[in-house]
């Protein structure tokens, strides 16, 4: 339903209730069910709202960029610190006049620290600073800070995961440190707990996580020295982190607020599809390096196993057989690459075809149990693609991979029509 | 959060964002009012492409200095390279060192690469900004004024205390600011 047909029945439903149209309990759940269409329209309006500020001030910041080299630098200091001063005018403006509303508030809060950055740059153009691009994203993003706890922005948030994944990115390389990244990042994860302990699973506290979640394991992986050496482990043991992570706070959501679950599910077919070819098993890349991990690689990826593995432990004590089944690309590779152990090539990659299979089934059949029709495509798209990747790694003819796939296309299109109407009835 | 903490915390991000920018800008205009200037030799780092957009990306021929024996400097390093006056007028680097020298003037550069013994050093300036129309003037003027390596190109510089900052661009002794 359209947003504004939504808030009109919203708005009619206390009057159809004490007309005894509707009962109390009718209109409480038509509230629940109507307040994702309402939030949706306000989100489309306070990302219209964010994106005008984010354009105003980025116009604004290229307009004083251009170097006025006729204006002395006093004068050009001047023009610098006026969109600083406007955007802490507009942070000021919204306390005290729109303290309760959320556009205000995302949009002075990167307004004011889009004009921070954009004035630290041009005072370093005017004195013609060379400048150290990590320190300057560092220093945009460790000032951000306050912004994004005096006005609750997770946008600004998000910005500022974005500002730290720049640093660790500008940094020399030597210099990278795993813990310095961590303790960066936690600097945010207060705002993430704070929003969610007040909007619970809303779609702000899911963008949010789902916005600082790849940042985190981006900035992570670029600090790792050598870490290429252990991609596959690496990819496996967060991807498994994820997912236990979701199976632990996810609760009821539906998919698109599960942002964790998304990343952790992609990242576990990623690896667990690499796996089911021999090829895999006898490349360098799921091979014990030649060389130990160095120091911040392997505590970092140690530190990211462990967790996994502990709540993997966890979801095996409550019985969860199907998330703990999930963590077995993890502790495969970690066998594999961290205790030296060499599979065989094909008997692995048919035991790691076979698993997918059976992941696969075990995902149709929870989605049945539970009547989700998504669990149930989930698990149908992970056969699929097992199916077609069998196609693509097998020296059949192009005939009969052609026939095989109409077949197998036509066997899903069916199970997944006899699926639909069974789990409507 | 109580409503004085919001407040707090924008204050506190207020100040923050006036004093780097202020401290940055106070710093810089002591140096270029007060520092001892030197002159450096440069050139663009492509001489047949010099200008890039609106600015002049500069290298700098005395950025690769010979490391001390015995001092191990990791890229990424912090180092301090104290200032001599050659008898060109031009000026030089001393030995670079973990610590500011105890007198004189220094410039504070980080080492970029380090390769036998040699360390690559990247100075607090690498580029010298020019008004976006200008460029154009002045590198019409660049070209004019002769093949690459007839080119007289050094930047003048000044220093005082830990601050260094870069001054002016020279072509063949005219200011780069005048090649209009």
């Amino acid at each position: 339903m359209a947003k504004n047909r939504a808030a009109w029945l919203l708005a009619e439903l206390p009057a159809l209730e004490s007309a005894g149209v509707v009962d109390a309990a009718t209109a409480a759940r038509l509230r629940t069910h109507y307040a994702g269409a309402v939030q949706d329209g306000g989100l489309a309006r306070g990302l219209s709202a964010l994106l005008g500020a984010v354009l105003v001030g980025l116009g604004l910041i290229l307009l004083v960029a251009h170097n006025w080299d006729l204006w002395s630098r006093g004068l050009r200091l001047f023009v610098v610190a006026l969109p600083l001063a406007a955007g802490q005018l507009a942070c000021v403006w919204t306390l005290r006049r729109h303290a309760g509303s959320r556009v205000w508030r995302e949009s002075s809060a990167v307004f004011a620290a889009l004009a921070f950055a954009a004035a630290l740059a041009l005072v370093a153009q005017i004195f013609q600073f060379g400048g150290d691009l990590d320190r300057y994203l560092l220093s945009c993003a460790l000032v951000a800070l306050p912004l994004v706890y005096a006005l609750d922005s997770s946008a600004l948030a998000v910005l500022a995961g974005g500002a730290l994944l720049g640093w660790v990115g500008a940094q020399d390389t030597a210099l990278r440190q795993p813990l310095a990244v961590l303790l960066a990042f936690a600097t945010l994860a207060p705002h993430y707990f704070l929003v969610r302990r007040h909007e619970g699973e809303a779609l702000r506290s899911a963008w949010l996580l789902g916005g600082l979640a790849p940042l985190l394991v981006a900035a992570l992986t670029l600090a790792m020295p050598s870490v290429e050496r252990w991609a596959w482990l690496w990819c496996a043991a967060c991807a498994l982190l994820l997912l236990q992570l979701d199976a632990l706070l996810g609760g009821e959501a539906s998919f698109v607020r599960r942002p964790l679950r998304v990343y952790g599910e992609l990242g576990w077919a990623l690896v667990a599809l690499a796996a089911t070819f021999p090829e895999f098993w006898r490349g360098g890349g799921s091979r014990p390096p030649a060389v130990a991990a160095p120091a911040p690689t392997a505590w970092a990826l140690g530190l990211v196993l462990a967790a996994a593995l502990l709540l993997t432990l966890d979801a095996l004590r409550r019985r969860r057989w199907l998330h703990a089944g999930l963590a077995i690309p993890a502790l495969t590779l970690a066998g594999v690459q961290g205790l030296g152990l060499v599979p065989l090539p094909t008997p692995a990659a048919v035991l790691f075809n076979l698993y997918v299979l059976a992941i696969g089934i075990a995902v149709i059949a929870a989605g049945l149990r539970e009547r989700r029709l998504r669990g149930v495509s989930s698990g149908l798209a992970l056969i699929a693609a097992l199916v077609l990747l069998r196609f693509f790694g097998s020296e059949w003819s192009f005939v009969a991979r052609g026939l095989g796939f109409v077949a197998v296309g036509l066997a899903f299109l069916a199970a997944h029509a006899w699926l639909r109407r069974r789990l409507r009835a | 959060m109580s409503r004085r903490w919001p407040w707090l915390l924008l204050a506190l991000a207020c100040v923050l964002q006036w004093t780097l920018p202020a401290s940055l800008a106070l710093r810089s205009e002591r140096a270029l009012r007060s520092g001892h200037r030197y002159y450096l030799h440069t050139a663009p780092v492509d001489p047949a492409d010099p200008f890039r957009g609106r600015y002049v990306a500069l290298s700098f021929p005395d950025a690769r200095v010979a490391l001390s024996a015995g001092f191990a400097a990791a890229p990424g390093t912090r180092v301090y390279l104290p200032l001599r006056i050659g008898a060109d007028r031009y000026a030089y680097f001393g030995a670079p060192a973990a610590r500011p020298p105890a007198a004189g003037d220094y410039l504070a550069a980080r080492v970029q690469s380090v390769t036998g013994g040699e360390a690559l050093l990247r100075l607090p300036f690498d580029r010298y900004y020019l008004e976006e129309h200008a460029a154009p003037a002045a590198e019409r003027a660049y070209r004019d004024a002769g093949r690459a390596a007839d080119r007289r190109t050094y930047v003048s510089i000044r220093v005082r205390g830990s601050d260094a900052v870069l001054e002016e661009l020279f072509i063949d002794d005219r200011a780069v600011r005048e090649l209009r």
